[in-house]
């Protein structure tokens, strides 16, 4: 049963990865720019160029450029980067610890203000509690994160001097960024708790569970709640998504040397194959959390495991 | 199963933080005296044969000696040559510094300057400098520290292709970790799109540096520059603060602004085969109705200075001052414009003359100053639709001669051979940069003698007559040259600005107290 659960997610995820990477390899070849150029430079002689670009293959029909790319991403290997004229995977992995950590970091800042925030909202409807974590949730998800950022490092870097303004090195160096990358996933998140919330506390076997004595925390953490968490977990498993490959304006602002930068600054040189490199990580980072999104349902509610 | 799951469930929330702690490196503390500085991008790469791009090529001479180097005018002097002579037109030599070692102990030696730049020829090294030695015929080795190099033809500007850092022979390529070289520092940790850190070399030839490291930050978003500036996070930043901080910039205790001429030269560029832009007198009309002045002081806080001359800046010993000027003129503007055959169909009504797009980068100046521009030409009946681009759109397009008007720059220009690159009939890309389609036979043939000619007044005379007549023909317009712009904190001594932005003076500097 789990080998089959598993085999129906790959068929999906399969066509999802290579759907991803295809447009992003016709896109890519759309927009204008030279790689050869950008390798050799302007100055140099028309015969290298056209020697280059045979070598990269850049003179072969699209199709055929398409098909030596599926071959190679299939063959695990993905090209040497034109920029920094290394291995793709080689530079990208050097980039991922960043990324993951700082993913990590932001997930766990929107987890820890979210859900309990969520839950007194929910517990509280309609006070001014309720209200002020509703403003919350606006102003998180106004803010955007090239705002937010320097915001944060003028109080807490600049002014406070707790945390350094940029860089990555040591954990002090994570929590402004993470802050700044959780906090509109916090605003999300608080919101569905609350409303997911609130439409299981009116349900009957919390009055049963009521009825048997159970202490009130325990009737709203194990009882609600949980029954509540599926479309939180939903929504955290896409956001989560949203974090490996969306912390580009973090990264920027806070010079966090992640896949985000990167992947500007190959857009940016044109490297092809670093940018194709780097959907690549995205998307599987995607549909990898997705399948662990589905695997947390099972463990959140047993009912629904494995049925895909 | 359920208990199962919880359990590592559990396990993993709990793991999370001692995960994200140990995740985090720790930078490392530097010992001694040293000096960190801001760059506002990455560095692709940093070995010599194939760096590109002006950060690498200013970080460069730290790491790497080089046969020639440019000093802080912009002129060639001496490096690794003791000494350096023409024997003919089409021969150099160069005896080299004796006892002069790379960062691994070896000597430097002929062999490994014939080696370096064989390396960069070699077709099948793909390096992006090799059209740069497409003159060269020969290089021979007369001794251990003697160097001969023979060209196929004439040609003067040569030397220049010889301020790349040699590295000593047999050194792979293609390594994270560049070569190293002979200059006063040496690479010690370089983190692509993170950090560069150099440490003193104690045997550099021409001394010790005064401070035991440098640290170089990448720091891409503009903002982040100038916190981490105000923080002191940073000591130093050099052209890459925005004319509307540096006001902040002065207010920051312990920090001081310093601003030189610099040689960054802006203009505006038009496509010579459009049917409007054909016109000369179309194109003087634009140089009389934009006020460079206004721009200079209200949107560049006075960070430049106009520029009348073409292309080279007032520095350079080629530079031509004595020609025809387009000062903010409107009048003569509309009267060029009536001449040229576009008359103003409604007077001072909103109808106008004529249309032009201006391209433009998505920089954030660039585009305030195109939209100035847009202004000061409606009054004087040219319509001007700015359209700005992404960095590689734009710049494919202005390659490609897909544009009427661009606005762009040049960096660092210290050889005036350029001007053969930029407006000789033959340099059209892909051959040169020769973008508008500049076509003139009087200005070819000055173009081609100047290459060939080694008495210096002599070609200063051929290229004051080229900058009179591009001045003439109003092939670019041309705006101003930037101030180099350094914010330094105070306490160090000996920082000297270079015209191409090179920091190769950290060697120099002194550091007082910590």
């Amino acid at each position: 049963m789990v080998k089959g659960f598993f085999l129906r997610k790959l068929a999906v995820l399969v066509p999802t990865v290579i759907g991803a990477i295809t447009l992003v390899f016709f896109f890519l070849h759309l927009i204008p720019g030279d790689p050869v150029e950008v390798m050799l430079g302007e100055t140099a002689l028309q015969a290298d160029k056209e020697t280059l670009r045979e070598e990269l293959g850049l003179n072969l029909p699209l199709h055929l450029q398409y098909g030596r790319f599926i071959k190679g991403v299939v063959q695990g290997d993905l090209g040497d980067s034109y920029f920094y004229r290394r291995p793709v995977v080689r530079v990208i992995a050097e980039r991922i610890p960043a990324t993951v950590e700082l993913a990590l970091a932001a997930f766990l800042v929107a987890g820890l203000i979210a859900i309990p925030l969520g839950i007194i909202s929910a517990l509280r409807e309609g006070t001014a509690l309720d209200n002020a974590a509703v403003f919350f949730s606006l102003l998180g998800v106004s803010m955007p994160n090239f705002w937010l950022g320097p915001l944060l490092i003028i109080l807490f870097s600049l002014h406070l001097g707790w945390f350094p303004v940029s860089g990555r090195g040591g954990v002090g160096s994570l929590v402004l960024p993470a802050i700044t990358l959780g906090t509109a996933l916090a605003a999300i998140l608080s919101r569905m708790t609350r409303a997911s919330l609130l439409e299981r506390l009116g349900e009957d076997y919390l009055t049963v569970a009521r009825a048997k004595g159970l202490p009130e925390w325990k009737v709203i953490l194990k009882h609600a709640l949980r029954n509540a968490l599926i479309p939180i977990i939903t929504v955290m498993g896409l956001q989560f998504g949203v974090l490996l490959s969306g912390a580009i304006i973090t990264e920027n602002v806070f010079s966090w040397p992640g896949i985000g930068t990167l992947l500007i600054n190959a857009i940016q040189a044109r490297d092809y194959p670093l940018v194709q490199g780097c959907v690549l990580f995205i998307s599987l980072s995607y549909v990898l959390v997705n399948l662990l999104t589905d695997l947390v349902y099972g463990w959140v509610d047993p009912r629904i495991r494995l049925r895909g | 199963m359920v208990s199962h799951a919880k359990n590592h469930m559990n396990r993993v929330i709990l793991i999370l933080p001692l995960f994200l702690l140990l995740a985090c490196g720790s930078r490392e503390v530097l010992p001694g005296k040293g000096i960190r500085v801001g760059l506002d991008g990455t560095i692709s790469a940093l070995d010599p044969r194939f760096a590109l791009g002006a950060r690498a090529a200013r970080i460069a001479p730290l790491i790497y000696s080089s046969l020639l180097r440019l000093n802080e005018k912009g002129q060639l002097v001496p490096d690794l040559a003791q000494s350096w002579s023409q024997q003919n037109e089409v021969t150099y030599l160069f005896r080299l510094h004796k006892g002069v070692r790379f960062h691994n102990g070896t000597e430097v030696t002929a062999e490994d300057v014939r080696a370096t730049f064989a390396f960069i020829m070699d077709p099948k090294n793909r390096s992006p400098k090799r059209g740069s030695y497409g003159s060269v015929k020969h290089i021979d080795i007369i001794d251990r520290y003697t160097v001969m190099f023979r060209l196929k033809d004439a040609y003067v500007s040569f030397p220049y292709a010889l301020t790349v850092g040699v590295i000593p022979q047999g050194s792979p390529f293609r390594r994270k970790s560049p070569p190293v070289g002979s200059g006063p520092f040496r690479l010690q940790v370089w983190r692509p799109g993170e950090d560069v850190v150099l440490a003193a070399n104690p045997n550099y030839f021409r001394g010790r540096p005064r401070i035991d490291w440098v640290y170089f930050r990448i720091l891409a978003n503009t903002t982040t520059r100038l916190l981490e500036m105000k923080k002191g996070g940073v000591d130093l930043l050099q052209n890459c603060v925005p004319a509307y901080a540096v006001k902040f910039m002065t207010r920051i205790p312990g920090v001081q602004v310093i601003k030189e001429t610099g040689i960054t030269y802006q203009y505006l560029g038009y496509n010579l085969t459009d049917r409007i832009l054909r016109h000369r007198e179309v194109r003087q009309a634009i140089s009389h109705a934009i006020d460079r002045e206004a721009i200079i002081t209200h949107t560049l806080k006075g960070l430049a200075v106009k520029a009348d001359g073409v292309v080279l800046s007032p520095l350079h010993w080629a530079y031509e001052g004595e020609v025809k000027r387009y000062d903010y003129d409107p009048q003569q503007a509309k009267k060029l414009l009536d001449a040229a055959g576009f008359p103003d169909p409604d007077g001072d009504g909103p109808r106008m003359r004529f249309s032009l797009s201006l391209k433009t980068s998505t920089d954030m100046e660039s585009r305030e100053i195109a939209q100035i521009i847009k202004g000061q030409l409606k009054g004087v009946g040219i319509g001007l639709e700015v359209r700005s681009f992404e960095w590689g759109t734009f710049f494919d397009d202005i390659k490609k001669g897909n544009f009427q008007v661009y606005s762009l720059r040049w960096i660092g220009v210290v050889d005036p051979d350029i001007f053969y690159y930029l407006f000789h009939s033959s340099s059209s890309p892909p051959n040169g940069a020769n973008r508008g389609q500049y076509r003139n036979p009087e200005v070819d043939r000055l173009l081609e003698e100047a290459r060939r000619t080694v008495d210096k007044e002599r070609r200063k005379k051929l290229y004051s007559s080229i900058q009179k007549i591009l001045a003439e023909d109003a092939v670019y317009t041309s705006l101003w040259y930037r101030d180099n712009l350094v914010v330094i904190t105070e306490g160090f001594e000996g920082f000297q600005i270079y015209a191409g932005g090179e920091y190769t003076s950290l060697k120099d500097l002194m550091r007082q107290g910590r």
